[in-house]
């Protein structure tokens, strides 16, 4: 049988051959629970996506989309840091340098619509990645590659990427493992304007276990199993459709009926609710999120690392964990000290010191650096000026709010005034970075790629360091991130990022605060879930319905 | 009246370009550009230089201002900067969805509303007048977007199969993609969708927000209504009416409610902004894909080309629905004359 793609591509400057699926291959038979295959996951979004062309993608809805989609050459899983698993490129290998990463591709893939999948693909996506007129927000993946030559294609199915240094083996591969894109079908596109091509606005042409399969803006996105998948094994589930539902409660409450079988996203306090729901399973992410303090560096109050290091000791962190992160007896959070998530088991700590919860040592403190309350109103004064400062934080997020509540007050008790200011996000961020702050109380999704340099290092004119927000510069502090970022060794890479994380403490830029962990529920039909801190629909394709509780049939 | 209507219309062209003007120079002073959107994790600062170049956010404010406003001359609109498509293509998308709602809901509006507002004044300080004025008092206070959540809850407790949010249940996407699927990857054709099944679907979704969206309003034109026809029942003319013989139910349906729905009907053209506009908190609580969250993500945004276009329209629409509510007092009210 064939059939004529929809008239969008008939009039685009894309020409594309005439599609015959039945000549695929319908994979899966193979698989242990094939007689279960079938029904659909139904998973809210909060937000519409941006497009699904891997070069030019922004979004993080729409990037978790194109991973079904248009995977990267390599799988991964996480064990303590990132496990790099065969995919598209079947094996690859160092050389003794450590700086030459050979891919070897399998020879019998395919693009779905029937063109050969190979390494000269990624040659191309790379060199759309690198072009500067694409602008592509992934251009910094080869900032340390060779800029002679990044990559070299060894032969049809063989490519080299030249790396400047060994580092951390699973950041370099990482870096060369960005989403192949179909040479084919770019080769003739106006690469200034790929944010307008229908492979990313419209229909995008991939290898996973997932295809497009329809798009309505602002309310949902629709992608169908695709049975001819080579890359991963092909999914039980026959389709997954995206619900574009902007509000929380909304989404709960479709959750509560059964209309969709999926959030991404459970508040801690609604945690005991929904798990106690019959037809619902909530799931634990780990932890990616942190909130913290930010002290502006160049504003006088904050100049002295004594100050900071007094203003962290008046604040208690563990009541904050216990007023928003406890819930129905249980804790939903952990001390911070620094900007790595403890997932990566390799650089943290979990016997770390933390500067204690002491305010009548952070007041005897203060006063030695002469901030006493010389006229009696409860605030510190030196100089006749007093300790009055403004917190600020985003608008719309009710736990920081009532984070910034309970500091001011944990201040308040030695003398130090912070009055509460909130700002809208966009400003707030924008804020952030033109550091037009006092006091800020921000949070950050942290990596899982150790790279604490545009958070810690002192700019300089060609790294103008965008969240260095509090201008935190410590010249020691700036080598043990060089000597970090150049070693490829994991034992002395530990060593000196647990190093530098204790440095970066004791000055107290931040006063860290919390890590939380992420939850989110899945209706109980669904089995084979494997919670993953990389992603939530991870490993989507090992997800299946016993047959007898199938809920879609067609 | 053509005079009249000709010399209207000529006043809201300087009216409408001060308003764009005004438009353009707020957004330009709220803090944060659109390329703020674009920096997210480790992105160069050349990328968002070469971001704004594209965008044409590099030039001058007077410059982009210029460039705008020929362009709107020309009713050309632009691409929004937040996803890549034009500003026309996007409020055409989200402009069906929003009339079909807010018609629904102006019928309730006036529907119900005149239909208590009769009720509440013939049946003056009886108990119907008084559960009347106190129902609506109560939904008229009552804000939207608390009645649409309680309205969630309550169904989701009692009716666990009514649609809660956007246009289209479940049944119907899977339907739909399973006919396409087998239409365009030769799966298997095993299910069958009627237009019927889809239009009851549409309705069920309309019910929920049409309703939270209408019945603070419907409460406001009752009162009016109220009050208007208390107004017209005390008139001479009605009780010659009576006097004359001419039965209960003719003098208030054919004799007061014509005169009595003057105010009314005025409302009317007021209410047209509005059925474009949307409802910005309904249409996110139901997740209806409408005018109103079109607005409001924009300008979280800082789409410029989407604010400016969607609230140009806005303008437009009330300058037109001033008109034509001054118009139609003239037309249904013969005392009125504009000359």
């Amino acid at each position: 049988m064939k059939i004529l793609l929809p008239s969008i591509f008939a009039c685009s400057f894309v020409s594309l051959p005439l599609l015959g699926f039945s000549a695929f291959p319908q994979g899966g038979q193979d698989r242990p629970h094939w007689k279960d295959q079938g029904d659909t996951l139904i998973v809210a979004v909060s937000g519409d996506a941006d497009g699904f062309l891997p070069i030019v993608n922004e979004q993080a809805t729409a990037g978790a989309i194109m991973s079904l989609i248009m995977p990267a050459p390599t799988d991964s899983a996480f064990d303590g840091k990132i496990i790099t698993l065969p995919s598209a490129a079947k094996s690859w290998e160092w050389d003794k340098t450590h700086t030459k990463l050979t891919y070897h591709f399998r020879k019998d893939l395919k693009w779905t619509d029937g063109q050969a999948l190979t390494a000269e693909d990624m040659a191309f996506a790379y060199k759309l990645y690198g072009d500067p007129e694409v602008a592509s927000p992934r251009q910094s993946y080869l900032e340390r590659m060779d800029p002679k030559k990044p990559f070299e294609l060894l032969g049809p199915y063989t490519i080299r990427f030249n790396f400047l240094w060994p580092y951390n083996e699973q950041t370099m591969m990482a870096h060369a493992g960005l989403s192949l894109v179909p040479k084919h079908i770019l080769e003739k596109a106006d690469k200034k304007r790929l944010l307008y091509h229908p492979l990313h606005t419209t229909k995008p042409i991939g290898h996973g276990p997932f295809r497009l399969l329809k798009w309505v803006h602002n309310q949902r996105i629709v992608i169908s199993r695709w049975r001819g998948v080579k890359t991963t094994p092909v999914p039980y589930l026959k389709r997954i459709i995206f619900k574009i539902l902007p509000e929380y409660q909304t989404q709960l409450k479709e959750l509560e009926t059964g209309k969709i079988d999926m959030m991404e996203t459970v508040q801690e306090k609604d945690l005991a609710r929904v798990s106690s729901w019959k037809n619902v399973k909530v799931y634990k992410r780990g932890f990616r999120f942190f909130d913290y303090l930010a002290w502006n560096l160049k504003n006088p109050l904050f100049k002295e690392r004594r100050v900071r290091r007094a203003l962290t000791m008046a604040i208690n962190i563990d009541g904050l964990i216990k007023a928003l992160l406890s819930f129905d007896g249980k804790v939903y959070g952990t001390k911070a000290y620094s900007t790595f998530t403890p997932e990566l088991r390799e650089f943290y700590d979990p016997h770390f010191q933390f500067l204690p919860f002491d305010p009548k040592k952070a007041k005897t403190e203060l006063a030695a650096m002469g901030w006493k309350d010389s006229d009696g109103d409860g605030v510190l004064d030196k100089d006749g000026k007093k300790f009055e400062f403004t917190l600020v934080t985003n608008s719309g997020n009710p736990r920081r709010a009532d984070a910034v509540q309970i500091i001011q007050q944990d201040l308040a008790k030695i003398g130090v005034k912070a009055n509460l200011e909130s700002r809208e996000p966009v400003t707030f961020f924008a804020d952030l970075r033109k550091k037009n702050f006092e006091a800020a109380l921000a949070g950050w999704s942290a990596g899982l790629f150790p790279d604490p340099s545009d958070i810690w290092q002192t700019p300089d004119a060609e790294h103008p360091r965008l969240f260095n927000f509090t201008s935190y510069s410590n010249p020691e502090a700036d080598k043990l991130i060089d000597a970090g970022l150049h070693t490829a060794n994991p034992a002395k890479e530990a060593r000196i990022w647990r190093k530098l994380l204790k440095i970066i403490y004791e000055d107290q830029p931040y006063t860290f605060l919390y890590w939380k962990s992420s939850h989110f529920a899945v209706h109980k039909r669904f089995r084979g879930i494997q919670p993953n801190v990389l992603s939530v629909l991870y490993r989507v394709w090992d997800w299946w319905v016993p047959k007898a509780e199938h809920k879609v049939k067609y | 009246m053509f005079a009249y209507i000709l010399r209207r219309v000529l006043t809201s062209i300087p009216l409408l370009f001060l308003l764009a003007t005004l438009l353009f120079i707020l957004i330009h002073l709220v803090p944060g550009d659109p390329s703020d959107l674009h920096i997210g994790d480790r992105f160069s600062p050349e990328y968002v230089e070469q971001i704004k170049k594209n965008m044409g956010l590099d030039q001058p404010v007077i410059v982009q201002y210029g460039k705008w406003l020929r362009n709107v001359a020309l009713f050309d609109f632009g691409e929004s900067f937040a996803n890549n498509r034009t500003v026309s293509s996007r409020v055409l998308e989200a402009l069906p969805n929003t009339l079909l709602l807010s018609t629904i809901s102006l019928v309730l509006i006036f529907g119900l509303g005149v239909l208590m507002g009769i009720i509440s004044a013939v049946r003056q300080y009886h108990l119907s007048d008084f559960i009347l004025t106190l129902v609506s008092l109560f939904l008229y206070s009552m804000p939207s977007f608390w009645l649409a959540l309680m309205m969630i809850l309550l169904s989701a407790h009692f009716m666990p199969s009514w649609p809660l949010s956007g246009m289209v249940g479940e049944e119907i996407i899977g339907k739909l993609a399973a006919i396409q699927e087998a239409k365009e990857f030769g799966e298997p054709l095993t299910v069958h969708l009627s237009n019927w099944e889809i239009l009851l679907d549409r309705a069920r979704h309309l019910v929920m927000p049409a309703f939270a969206l209408g019945i603070a309003g419907a409460a406001g034109v009752a009162r009016f209504t109220r009050s208007s026809m208390l107004e017209i029942i005390r008139q001479d003319f009605i009780r010659t009416a009576r006097a004359k013989g001419v039965p209960g139910r003719m003098v208030i349906m054919k004799h007061a409610l014509r005169n009595g729905l003057i105010p009314v009907i005025t409302l009317l053209g007021l209410y047209l902004p509005f059925l474009v506009s949307g409802a910005v908190l309904i249409e996110s609580i139901f997740a209806w894909p409408g005018m109103g969250r079109l607005i409001v993500t924009a300008i979280n945004q800082r789409d410029y080309p989407v604010i400016m276009a969607t609230s140009l329209l806005l303008a437009f629409l009330v300058v037109i629905g001033n008109l034509l509510a001054d118009i139609l007092y003239a037309v249904v009210d013969p005392r009125i004359r504009y000359d």
